[in-house]
């Protein structure tokens, strides 16, 4: 074989190698449009949900994994929060043993604001506690249990909706009335705070004001999940069970106070996972029968009537949450503002449940993945999920094409801001920390936190 | 004597240690083609024409076209460029593909030696027979950063090898036809690493290793058979036909669990509580059957051109099961559900004095259907164009060598939302491969 055709050879080879050897590019989804939105200022306005509680606290970490905080990511918009250093405000609670159950925030350090000098107000104005009316009123800020989180948000520099409204928004979001029924719901009562007609005046009141200072501004309203599907409510039940878990049969009801005296429970009422350092000694149990929480004989002393949402109680929250969601389908309709389906991401987590990865993340406290360990707050994962059902929602009202968030971004691995835990151990189970450090309730309704 | 004898000790000496140390590879399937560089030039397309001994693969029947003794030795170095993209939205189910858009992943650069060894013999009768070691079937995959790659659930290495002897007679029943029938004995190895994940309860959403797992079978063996015919009704003409049966080999091993601890102490407590212990393990390689065809026309003395069709039945592949001996219950199987398919292969030869140049092409059909389109074996149809020369090296006793170089250029795959593991994106191939065979004859 002669030199010249040895050189045509490897060449010819050569080209064959290199032809198609570079890597796979990245498939990204087409750059989204605003529609009809402008996303250059957003602003929120809400509750802990807003500002990304989870697992009893404010920390850095997971306020960063709120829908707010993911929507504006996913927009490209620049979005302040109040930053709250690790272990949080109040510390975040942890699962400290699984068997027997411990989760506590006994050990963690409080955490602090790190930007609390931002001159401007910050873009989440989310709120831990807050309700409706709070966003245009400070009347209630300086409540003992309530001075903590509005302290933080509002620093004393006017309403929270006033505050965002400085920052001339160009799209808004409100995120309101959970408060109005979580509340009364953890504390075993069925009766709202708020009642409709002045929930439909403030949010009517608040839109409208918006409309005013900035007329351009969109808005978006996440309507009000049905509080009773949250593990707080849902993970203890009103029957006695057996040491596998199965209900003792015929049932046996545990003791309530309901009706003011010691009475047995519907089996479909909910025992409050407040009502966990109660049932741990044997209260609610009838005699005879054992603590399903640590085997601790039943005393035969009722739950109080705050341990315990009863059936009749759920369904008046039900209708109160109903009838919200009317009010905001009403409001929005009528100020061309997209509606967020909140509720009925929580109706899927605690009927079918979310898939993702092949993995179903339910309501299921501490094994569900969708709330924290406080029972009530949503997770990181679930922070991206709320996000998305924004994302559909304003697309589909302003059609702008807005990709979803990564869920596989948004989800991590803790929702109490890992970090090793050097404390004491208690031998009970227990669940502590849910009212918050003082001066900052993160459930200021619960003026008598049963732990 | 005395030096043909030497001659053929260091052939054998070098084709021991090529198997010995560089029997495990790598393709797109898991099916190599790459056994014997003189056909490979030709894309493959060899089953009517072939005239040297790798014949003991493309056709024994054309053992009795063979003259005298011939001793081949080579091989093919094979390496593979594999990349994966997320893609961004939905699964067909409604639920958010995993990783998503905008990640990727590559898997490491990675060297494979696909052996080739044949030894044939023709009797002054109308015999022939021939023994041969070749590497028809290999699996590799290993991906780069196993600690954060995205499918690391689903596989960060898997490996298998299979190594093959064949013991074949051909016998010339005139001067136009032949047949072949021969035993194959397959050695097989396959092992699979990947980590384990579970949500953290109170977690946030997120699954995160909790283990690793290494799971490595034995060298098992299982045999198959073969049969070929040959036919060359006039000097212009060539046909052939071969088969190959599927070969099963069920092999034992071990499984190996590692507790990755995660910092979560009551979690970690649990995972240590469930997680299963190391133990035996079994599983069933399946190996498909072939057939081929082929026709070989020479327009002139100089030339040869040929068309080949496999039929490759992959459906045999039905799955991968990992039956675990201690602990029966977390056994499970890799679903896989192979198609069968076709291959089309073309070449052409040009001999010249002093050399001979071959080319050519051929079409592979995917058998992954595209739910099992993975990081374990993210298969996809195959174009594949090669190149190769052939000359005699010294003037006593000459040695013909063969060389081809094959860029094997695989059909960018997406799993359009259906992966069986819930890992989702696009694949993009590319297979290089070069080889080099030395023939004696005697």
């Amino acid at each position: 074989m002669n030199a010249t055709l040895k050189r045509i050879f490897a060449a010819a080879c050569a080209t064959l190698a290199l032809a198609a050897c570079s890597k796979i590019q990245p498939i990204v989804a087409p750059a989204g449009s605003s529609g009809s939105a402008n996303f250059s200022t957003y602003v929120a306005l809400g509750t802990s949900i807003t500002a990304g509680v989870q697992s009893g606290g404010l920390v850095v970490t997971h306020q960063q994994k709120s829908f707010a905080y993911q929507f504006a990511q996913q927009v490209g918009t620049t979005f302040t929060i109040p930053s709250v250093s690790p272990d949080g405000l109040p510390p975040l609670l942890e699962l400290q043993s699984i068997t027997p159950l411990i989760i506590s925030n006994v050990g963690r350090v409080a955490g602090a604001p790190t930007n609390f000098a931002q001159p401007t107000p910050y873009n989440n104005m989310g709120v831990p506690g807050a309700l409706l009316h709070d966003a245009l009123s400070t009347d209630d800020y300086t409540l003992p249990e309530r001075a903590g989180a509005f302290g933080l948000v509002a620093r004393g520099m006017g309403p929270v909706a006033d505050q965002a409204l400085s920052l001339a928004p160009t799209f808004v979001s409100i995120e309101y009335g959970a408060n109005e029924v979580l509340g009364p719901a953890t504390n075993g009562s069925g009766t709202a705070t708020t009642p409709t007609n002045n929930f439909a005046d403030s949010l009517s009141l608040l839109v409208g004001k918006i409309g005013t200072v900035a007329p351009n501004a969109k808005v978006a309203i996440v309507n009000v999940p049905n509080v009773a599907s949250v593990p707080y409510v849902t993970t203890f039940p009103a029957v006695v069970l057996q040491a596998d878990g199965t209900p003792v049969l015929p049932l046996i009801p545990l003791i309530g106070s309901e009706s003011g005296s010691p009475a047995p429970l519907s089996p479909f009422d909910h025992v409050l996972l407040g009502a966990a350092d109660s049932l741990a000694v044997g209260c609610g149990f009838p005699l005879g029968t054992f603590s399903y929480l640590t085997g601790a004989p039943g005393n035969g002393r009722p739950l109080l009537n705050s341990q315990v949402l009863s059936t009749t109680e759920a369904a008046s929250i039900q209708a109160t949450v109903d009838a919200y969601n009317a009010i905001i389908d009403t409001v929005a309709t009528n100020h061309g503002a997209a509606v967020v389906d909140f509720n009925a991401v929580l109706v899927q987590a605690s009927t079918t449940g979310i898939s993702y990865r092949g993995t179903t993340y339910t309501n299921a406290f501490i094994t569900g993945g969708l709330f924290s360990l406080d029972g009530v707050h949503p997770t990181d994962l679930a922070g991206g999920i709320i996000c998305n059902a924004m994302i559909d929602a304003v697309n589909a009202k302003f059609g702008a094409s807005i990709g979803h968030v990564n869920l596989s971004a948004a989800a991590s691995g803790s929702s109490s801001a890992m970090r090793p835990w050097t404390g004491d151990r208690r031998v009970l189970p227990w669940i502590q920390g849910l009212g918050g450090s003082p001066g900052m309730g993160l459930l200021p309704w619960r003026r008598a936190p049963a732990f | 004597m005395k030096s043909s004898q030497s001659r053929w000790g260091a052939a054998f000496a070098l084709a021991l240690g090529v198997v010995a140390f560089a029997h495990e590879a790598r393709a797109a399937g898991y099916a190599l083609y790459e056994q014997g560089a003189a056909a490979l030039g030709m894309a493959g397309a060899a089953t009517a024409s072939v005239n040297d001994a790798s014949a003991m693969f493309f056709n024994p029947a054309a053992l009795t076209r063979l003259d005298g003794t011939r001793v081949y030795v080579g091989g093919s170095l094979l390496t593979p460029s594999v990349s994966f993209a997320g893609t961004p939205g939905d699964r067909q189910d409604g639920t958010q593909s995993y990783p998503g858009g905008g990640v990727t992943e590559e898997m490491k650069r990675q060297w494979f030696g696909l052996p080739t060894v044949y030894v044939t013999h023709r009797y002054p009768t109308r015999w022939a027979v021939g023994v041969g070691i070749n590497a028809p079937f290999g699996l590799g995959v290993d991906w780069k950063n196993p600690d954060q790659f995205t499918g690391r659930y689903v596989v960060t290495k898997a490996r298998l090898s299979a190594v093959n002897t064949n013991l074949t007679a051909a016998y010339q029943i005139n001067s136009q036809w032949s047949v072949a029938a021969g035993g194959d004995l397959l050695f097989s190895s396959v092992e699979l690493h990947n980590r384990l994940q579970a949500p953290p309860p109170g977690g946030g959403g997120a699954l995160i290793d909790v283990a690793k797992a290494d799971l490595k079978g034995d060298r098992s063996s299982g045999y198959g058979w073969n049969a070929a015919v040959s036919f060359v009704p006039a000097p212009r003409w060539k046909f052939g036909a071969g088969y190959h049966s599927k070969i099963v080999v069920d092999e034992d091993g071990k499984a190996d669990f590692t507790q990755i601890p995660t910092g979560n102490v009551p979690f970690d407590n649990a995972v240590a509580a469930s997680l299963p212990p190391d133990q035996d393990l079994s599983t069933v390689l399946r190996f498909p059957a072939t057939w081929t065809g082929g026709i070989a026309f020479l327009p002139t003395p100089a030339w040869t051109l040929e068309a080949d069709a496999y039929y490759v039945e992959w459906k045999v592949f039905t799955d991968l099961p990992l039956d675990f001996k201690t602990t029966p219950s977390a056994s499970r199987a890799i679903v896989e559900n192979y198609d069968n398919t076709f291959q089309v292969r073309v070449g052409a030869e040009h001999r010249l004095p002093s050399f001979t140049y071959r080319f050519g092409y051929y079409f592979d059909q995917a058998a992954a259907p595209t739910e099992s389109v993975s990081p374990i074996l993210p298969d996809s149809d195959r174009h594949g164009a090669t190149l190769g020369v052939g000359f005699n090296i010294g003037q006593t006793h000459p040695v013909h060598v063969d060389v081809y170089d094959l860029a094997l250029f695989v059909k960018r795959r997406g799993t359009d939302g259906i992966n069986r593991d819930f890992y989702d994106g696009e694949y993009k191939t590319f297979i290089q491969s070069a080889g080099l065979t030395a023939e004696w004859r005697f």
